[in-house]
């Protein structure tokens, strides 16, 4: 009957054959079919069903648009209430050619509503780092209306970056530092179809060569595949995704219109006995999965000459709308560590003036590697490598974020490798969320 | 009925045993009659725990609450109050000293005065407080108006721990400093990450101008000093600064300069909102994570519960506001907590102590079960709450 696009169903794309819309001034029911076989494989089938639930399953992503093609004045934003997939008998079989039936029921809050993104921060806590310099900021997507956040907070200098998933405006206060509470309210409006520009997602692989997005906090690994390995981290401007085999990640930057080489790190940590190198990740989970804002956490296994670390080991990673950083933090609750985050393999590098990280020297894609951290250690400029060296540095827990300088040795406020290490050292939290008019 | 404990404050309990399908025997409700075994210690461990592999000393050891078994209504309902309450009940009483004492002495000296003979209750750690006091500790004095006065006097606080033994020391040693966190409550998450335990917590604030001062002045007899607030926030209908002044008068100071620091001491407080912080939490067992006194992070941003490092700053406390859980940063309020009370669930163990017999007895089969949340009150610096607030107890 008609095509509807609600949450980030089929990635964006239209969920197909909604088969009953059922009205009440402030609630909608939507049932129909995954069309499987016309418009869906049963792979993919089962990856709507998990991203319908999901859109009930989790208090992350509260209000999500939902864009009808046949009648755009049911086009709003809606509280999904409740989800079912009844699956029948058969339904899975790989000859199904009908699909399991969805009913969907959500509250309808209304087109363009008010949205008001609450943000508090301050600076990370760091010995080398002056407090002047951190730059506060806030992204939304760039077809957002009516941005305003206050008096001098973010709003003075607007910049756009173009994310693969469309273009955010990039709100900032340069020297926000010291004396400068952290507390804002940004009130904004944006249409339905663009909410997700520059949204941060979490995608998972569904066969080798397909994504999708993630919604809520269920990671459903397609059969036969290594769930660690099958997610990736998302902005559309910078993405995070473990390599093919061992310990690294690759660290890829959207720059003119294309995803460019990736980059990619390597972990260490040192407890003291000896230098331990990250080489398996175990797994893999949600902690947060809005647009503001996606977290996953890995859980890693390190080596050093045939000898597995004896502690467990955590790597977080979240990245916000709109950032080039990838925010990482690794913990473990054994032992401190000496954590690193380094180039492989290392390269030539400079520390970024004023401390708290460097670059690459040679540009990829005209665009040079960003490493950041706010512990204290000196950047090796001969491997790219952070180190939290010297035994007085050992710590539960350290934080470090990777990105890229798009533009390279070209490139202009914000996006300079100066730019993107102030705008690490001020991490705010953010939760956006539709309010009245 | 739930169990309650404070800090330097008796606390009281209530428990049902009728939890069962079929009446509780009388073979274990005559091993409780008041009359015969009152004062019996109540011991509550977060698991249930075979009392014959116990020592009644190996068992308050292991005990998150203890308490004393004070009454007893029908044959089921038991209350009391905290241990602590040997030491000075709600009613006054308490293993208190007659005729008057005079010493100028150290802390410590002070506590082996007051404390050191009351057998109920061991004295553990003593330290902090620098340099002697004088002072005359007037006869009948209870321990813990007397430790109460102490604690005043040398800047330190006391507590008793459920193993029963009083401890003596500054915030820092009794509870760690500030950077010591355990404990994270929050509406968000539950569990534990990053060395903290998370509480999963509804958290109400109630932010009240009641005590706000506009100016404080301080008064001697003699010579007055006042301090204003600098911020003058707050105006009448008619667009006036307010007029709301707190007047101190203490004709035992002598100096101005003490009349000024006495009501720039107040303005601190006074100069500002107060907020009264209520957190319920449903976690199973909170006094298993943490303990009144303690120190514990809030951070519910729709409630305005937050802290930011610059504030951390002004405020010199210990550590980073800035804390990361489950990957991500948030900036939570440290605070430390006055007083937990908690609902007694299904999976703890529950057990009287006899003292004239060491006799465990053992009532978790009997128990009933309590359901609903356990709260926490935390807000700001004791010293600041009044007396009656601290005291609260049984027959308050």
């Amino acid at each position: 009957m008609a095509n509807l696009r609600i949450g980030r169903i089929a990635d964006g794309g239209a969920l197909t054959n909604v088969d009953a819309v059922d009205l009440t001034p402030d609630s909608i029911r939507i049932t129909g079919r995954i069309a499987v076989g016309s418009d869906y494989t049963v792979e993919q089938m089962k990856v709507i069903r998990d991203q319908l639930l999901g859109l009930a399953s989790h208090d992350d992503e509260v209000f999500v648009p939902m864009v009808f093609a046949k009648d755009p004045t049911l086009t709003g934003m809606v509280r999904v209430r409740e989800v079912r997939v009844p699956i029948d008998p058969g339904e899975l079989d790989e000859q199904m050619r009908m699909g399991p039936r969805f009913d969907i029921v959500a509250d309808r809050v209304g087109a363009q509503p008010n949205i008001e993104s609450h943000l508090i921060g301050g600076w990370r806590n760091t010995a080398t780092v002056a407090t002047s310099l951190p730059t506060a900021w806030h992204a939304v997507p760039a077809a957002a209306l009516d941005y305003y956040d206050g008096v001098d907070t973010f709003q003075t200098l607007p910049t756009v970056r173009t994310a693969d998933t469309g273009a955010v405006n990039f709100y900032r206060n340069d020297g926000f530092g010291a004396g400068v509470t952290g507390n804002a309210t940004a009130r904004w409006s944006v249409p339905e179809a663009n909410w997700y520009d520059g949204a941060a997602a979490i995608e998972m692989l569904h066969s080798p060569t397909e994504w999708h997005t993630v919604i809520g906090r269920h990671l459903a690994p397609t059969a036969g595949m290594d769930k660690a390995r099958a997610w990736r981290l998302t902005n559309g401007l910078v993405r995070v995704y473990p390599s093919p085999a061992g310990g690294t990640l690759e660290v890829q930057a959207y720059s003119g219109g294309a995803w460019g080489t990736a980059k990619v790190i390597k972990f260490a940590a040192a407890d003291g006995v000896g230098p331990y190198e990250f080489n398996r990740i175990h797994t893999v989970a949600v902690s947060r999965n809005t647009p503001e804002q996606c977290v996953v956490r890995l859980t890693v296994g390190l080596e050093a000459a045939s000898l597995d670390y004896p502690h467990r080991v955590v790597l977080d990673l979240a990245l916000r709308r709109g950032d080039r950083i990838i925010d990482g933090r690794m913990s473990t609750t054994g032992q401190n560590m000496l954590g690193s985050v380094g180039t492989d393999p290392g390269e030539a590098g400079t520390a970024i003036t004023g401390n708290g990280g460097g670059r690459t020297d040679t540009a990829v894609n005209s665009n040079r590697f960003v490493l950041l951290t706010p512990a204290a250690t000196a950047f090796g400029a001969g491997a790219s490598v952070l180190d939290s060296s010297g035994a007085g540095n050992r710590k539960k827990a350290w934080s470090f974020g990777v990105g890229w300088e798009i533009g390279g040795s070209g490139s202009a406020d914000p996006e300079r490798a100066t730019d993107l290490r102030n705008q690490y050292f001020a991490p705010f939290w953010e939760r956006t969320t539709v309010v009245g008019w | 009925m739930p169990v309650t404990q404070r800090v330097q404050a008796p606390g009281d309990w209530s428990l049902s045993i009728d939890g069962g399908r079929l009446p509780t025997p009388r073979q274990i409700t005559d091993m409780l009659a008041v009359e015969q075994y009152g004062f019996s210690h109540l011991v509550i461990t977060p698991a249930h725990v075979d009392p014959a592999a116990f020592t009644a000393t190996s068992l308050f050891e292991a005990s998150r609450y203890t308490g004393r078994y004070i009454a007893q209504e029908d044959r089921t309902e038991l209350s009391g109050d905290h241990v602590t309450a040997w030491l000075g009940d709600a009613d006054g009483k308490g293993p208190s000293i007659s005729g008057n004492f005079n010493a100028n002495q150290t802390l410590a000296a002070w506590v082996t005065h007051v404390a050191g003979s009351v057998a109920a209750v061991p004295t553990g750690s003593v330290s902090g407080g620098a340099g002697n006091l004088d002072w005359t500790r007037p006869s009948g004095m209870t321990p813990r108006d007397s430790l109460d006065y102490l604690a005043y006097n040398f800047g330190v606080e006391w507590r008793v721990r459920n193993s029963i033994l009083l401890d003596v020391g500054t915030i820092t040693t009794l509870y760690g400093a500030g950077n010591a966190v355990r404990a994270i409550a929050t509406p968000d998450w539950d569990g534990a990450d990053q060395g903290l335990v998370a509480l999963r917590s509804r958290i109400r604030v109630t932010r009240s101008l009641e005590r706000y001062a506009a100016a404080v002045s301080a008064f001697n007899g003699s010579s007055i000093a006042s301090v204003n607030d600098p911020t003058l926030t707050y105006f009448d209908a008619f667009g006036n600064p307010l007029w709301l002044r707190k007047y101190i008068e203490d004709t035992s100071i002598a100096g101005t300069t003490e009349l000024t620091t006495l009501a720039t001491a107040h303005g601190g407080a006074d100069f500002s909102w107060r907020d009264m912080l209520r957190v319920e939490t449903d976690s199973f067992c909170p006094l298993k994570d943490i303990t009144p006194g303690d120190w514990i992070k809030i951070w519910d941003p729709d409630n305005r519960i937050w802290q930011l490092q610059n504030e951390y700053l002004a405020f010199l406390l210990d550590g980073p506001a800035e804390t990361h859980y489950a990957g991500q940063i948030c900036w939570p309020f440290l605070t430390r907590i006055y007083g937990i009370t908690m609902q007694i669930r299904d999976g703890m163990g529950v057990y009287l102590v006899r003292g004239v017999d060491g006799e465990i007895v053992d009532l978790t089969d009997y128990v009933r079960w309590e359901t609903g949340m356990s709260t926490l009150e935390v807000g700001t610096d004791p010293r600041r709450l009044s007396a009656a607030v601290r005291r609260t107890g049984v027959g308050k």
